[in-house]
């Protein structure tokens, strides 16, 4: 008995000594932070950050290979965690959330056939691409709800997933798991960045609308009673809701799939209800979230329709901005030219204030080349400076004490230049003329001047002789025309009310000096920028061109050529245009391609889409039509609202429970 | 030939998990993916390889020569634990990669019913050294295949339609009798076998 006690307590103490020895010999030294930062980290080993596991992030966080915000999944929280067994600090990003794109189950939608097989998204795509006819529609087999690792999806009633914000952790697994690729992770910063696709479910009015709205989300919002968030809604493409409900020449309507059955949708009506809404609460409707520290210092020299929209979104996406504005108050065209009955000032005080109450700065009554320089500017610590000056005819805008005396005498747009041609209307040249800007109606305005006494015109063609000839532009044989290619004016000189010089840069860097008494520029407005000029009787036009040409890194940007594509018809589209511009700065500031998201929608794109409604007359409903001075009340809001169809890519809306409104036709 | 023998009635005929019902711990626990199946299928092949050999070692040369063969039990888990934890320390150290895919399910391993089950079958049907050894490894293969296969159904569940009394474990121990059923369909291969290669 004894000896097989001994034996067995000798087997421990051999084993447990063998142990020990090999705990020595083998021992492998472990970073012990592995262990904490594993600790901070999620623990759900879901993979979402690209390694196999939770612990594997921790040795790359630890080893250094990984940031401290590794966890995709834990967000600011996890990472501040981590940052602090590391002894590092982060910076809050913007939280994100999943969004599944389409709006009609398999219930709804049109079916190519019923499906009855594996319960997976994945199993029903392999046959021609699963039921639905819209090629992008939900399957609705809750793929994504089981790969969810948090349990933050669920089967809505109506069989498409319903994130649980609360729980949603950005990991992306749903993302990849749906066969689709129709949930994305989305935050306003991503929306704001992004063009509507190919693949992604959009309504016609959508689409159509050029500052890329949201409309049947906002609508939607809209029945929900929630007019606040209809107003989120619109800002987030738009900052300027209540004008565009004055003045929108609202292309959505246009596109609206009622009028396939009746009329359109008052969409516009709407979007000035809520607006007007926001302005009676007289709480501006603010981002959810605004970033406060970071980014970089932009000027944007301009504060018209464009320039406010581009410094909204920038400040938006975490810059700090100054707008500097030449005339006394921002609003440019939008204050100066359009009448009082079409715009009230105070609809657009009230807009501009909401822009400049995310932390905009101002300074009004800077003329540039009077009051500052693209230098000074860089000087006093700008990072960037954009240039939105747009569509001002400055020589009649900036009259007055704005103006700098700065007139440049003696030149004409080409578009009046022929314009008084035709009513007969000779308008007396020197004898020699410039004009900037090629294309036939160049060489015609030409052909008018050596009429009107012009020894020789010479034409700086912003393109090369080659294009040219692919334009199918016929160039001009008569000798007194001197075409020059690849052309770009960088300075003009004068004498009093005379013009005396013009430096044009051609290929090559080659800079010709052309004598000349009239100019004539094809740009659809003055372009301001070229035409600001020094006083005195000698004069020449200011920096802005040389600083262009001579230090094309410096962070200059202007929305397209100077002068060109600001000659903007409509509101809504200096709104795209500033939004856009937004974007490419903003991907310019990160280092990332400017260029357009691939499988963005432009207007070649065959889309599916519906050309005719079926069960009309069930649907018919009058539209509540609007004068723009007076608002809808909310009582025909309501039932305006009814009338969209919600529509998605295909699907829509089919039984509407209109209510009494045929009582109300206003 | 007699290893041929020996392989299709530890694989398929005897099999640890279906026909011995050793080890449906981990069969039941770890079944519910491919890769940890595979994984847990390995590391057992590789235990019960090591045990095997050493418990051969210890009844033969200090249990039956001290004869206290009615320590087996004791002397075999506790031989077992402290040959598993020198295995995964050395493998730490020196063969990470295999560490890694192996690690986890090592200790979790040490003290199964079926890594100990083995090492007394071998005693029991008084194998030599290297018979004993065989039928370690074909007995872990034979897990191995269990295990795999039972995940590979598993994983279908999945996108199945499954009453709700009988998701999860119910109807993973209904698969695990089914594919028993299925495994008893090789009894008596093992016997034609041995009777063939007597002749």
């Amino acid at each position: 008995m004894i000896s097989v006690t001994f034996f067995l307590f000798g087997l421990g103490l051999v084993a447990s000594l063998i142990l020990a020895v090999a705990a020595k010999v083998f021992y492998v030294w472990e970073d012990p932070k592995i262990e904490q930062v594993a600790e901070a980290l999620l623990g759900a080993n879901c993979g979402a950050c690209g390694y196999a596991g939770c612990v594997s992030a921790a040795e790359a966080v630890v080893k250094g290979t990984a940031q401290a915000d590794v966890c995709t999944a834990g967000g600011f929280a996890v990472a501040q965690d981590v940052a602090k067994v590391l002894g590092l600090t982060v910076e809050e990003k913007e939280p994100e959330v999943s969004m599944p794109g389409c709006t009609y189950g398999y219930q709804d939608a049109d079916l190519k056939y019923t499906y009855d097989g594996v319960m997976d998204c994945r199993a029903a795509m392999q046959l021609f691409g699963g039921s639905k006819e819209c090629f992008i529609g939900c399957l609705g087999l809750g793929t994504c709800v089981r790969a969810c690792p948090f349990d933050a999806l669920s089967m809505g009633p109506d069989n498409l997933p319903v994130v649980n914000k609360e729980k949603c952790t950005a990991c992306g697994i749903c993302t990849e798991v749906c066969p689709k690729d129709i949930i994305t992770l989305t935050s306003a910063s991503k929306r704001i960045m992004s063009d509507y696709k190919t693949t992604e479910c959009t309504a016609p009015c959508q689409r159509n609308c050029p500052a890329e709205i949201d409309i049947p989300e906002y609508i939607n919002q809209i029945s929900n009673g929630d007019y606040r968030q209809a107003v989120a809604v619109i800002k987030e493409k738009n900052p300027f809701p209540l004008i565009c409900g004055w003045i929108c020449p609202a292309p959505c309507e246009s596109d609206c799939r009622r009028n396939l059955v009746d009329e359109p949708v008052n969409i516009n009506g709407l979007k000035k209800f809520v607006s007007e809404y926001e302005m009676k609460s007289g709480e501006h409707v603010l981002p959810d979230y605004l970033p406060l520290e970071g980014g970089k210092n932009i000027a944007v020299i301009g504060g018209g329709v464009g320039g406010l929209t581009a410094a909204y979104y920038l400040r938006r996406l975490g810059n700090l901005l100054k707008v500097i504005e030449a005339t006394d108050k921002l609003g440019g065209i939008l204050r100066y030219v359009i009448t009082e009955e079409r715009l009230p000032r105070k609809v657009l005080d009230w807009d501009i204030e909401g822009i400049l109450a995310t932390g905009i700065e101002t300074e009004t009554g800077k003329l540039m080349g009077r009051d500052f320089t693209l230098s000074s500017l860089f000087e006093d610590g700008t990072d960037m400076v954009l240039l939105t000056t747009g569509g001002w005819d400055s020589h009649q805008i900036l009259q007055g004490k704005n103006s700098g005396n700065n007139i440049i005498p003696n030149t004409n747009l080409l578009l009046d230049f022929l314009l008084l041609d035709s009513r007969g209307e000779n308008t007396p040249v020197g004898q020699n003329v410039v004009i900037i800007g090629g294309g036939d109606a160049a060489y015609k305005a030409a052909n008018i001047c050596l009429e009107n006494g012009a020894q020789q015109v010479t034409i700086a063609h912003p393109y090369s002789e080659q294009e040219a000839v692919q334009k199918g532009i016929k160039p001009n044989k008569s000798e007194n025309i001197v075409d020059l290619y690849n052309a770009m004016p960088i300075e003009l000189r004068g004498a009093g009310d005379l013009l005396v010089e013009i430096a044009i840069q051609t290929a090559g860097e080659k800079i010709e000096k052309v004598a000349l008494n009239n100019l004539i520029i094809a740009s659809g407005r003055y372009p301001e920028l070229l035409i600001t000029r020094t006083e005195g009787k000698e004069w020449k036009t200011v920096e802005i061109l040389k600083v262009l040409t001579e230090e094309p890194d410096r962070g200059i940007f202007s929305v397209g050529e100077i002068g060109r594509t600001s000659d903007l018809n409509g509101v809504v589209i200096a709104v795209r245009r500033g939004r856009k511009i937004a974007r490419a700065l903003q991907l310019y500031i990160s280092g990332d391609d400017i260029a357009p998201e691939k499988g963005a929608i432009i207007d070649q794109d065959e889309l599916q889409n519906i050309y005719k409604i079926e069960a009309a007359e069930r649907l018919k409903a009058a539209r509540i039509n609007y004068n723009p001075i007076v608002t809808l009340t909310e009582a025909e809001v309501v039932t305006e609202a009814a009338r969209c169809f919600d529509c998605g890519l295909i699907c829509f809306k089919k039984v509407l429970d209109l209510g009494n409104q045929t009582a109300i036709t206003a | 030939m007699e290893y041929i023998v020996l392989a299709i009635n530890a694989i398929l005929v005897q099999n640890i998990l279906l026909a011995q019902y050793l080890g449906n711990c981990p069969f039941m626990g770890v079944s519910k993916k491919m890769e940890t199946a595979t994984g847990m299928g390995l590391a057992v092949l590789f235990v019960m390889t090591f045990a095997t050999c050493i418990t051969w070692f210890f009844q033969h040369y200090f249990l039956i020569p001290m004869h206290i063969e009615y320590l087996q039990t004791i002397v075999f888990i506790v031989v077992i634990a402290a040959l598993v934890q020198l295995v995964e320390m050395f493998l730490k150290k020196l063969i990470p990669p295999l560490f890694r895919s192996l690690g986890i399910f090592l200790p979790l391993i040490t003290t199964n019913c079926a890594i100990l089950g083995v090492a007394v079958l071998c005693i029991r049907k008084d194998l030599g050294f290297m018979d004993s050894l065989f039928f370690a490894v074909f007995s872990g293969i034979g897990f191995l295949l269990a295990i795999v296969v039972f995940a590979g159904l598993r994983e279908r569940f999945e996108i199945s339609f499954i009453p709700k009394a009988l998701q999860d474990t119910s109807i993973a121990l209904v698969t695990a009798g089914l594919m028993a059923l299925a495994f008893y369909g090789f009894v008596g291969i093992d016997g034609s076998l041995k009777a063939l290669t007597m002749n």
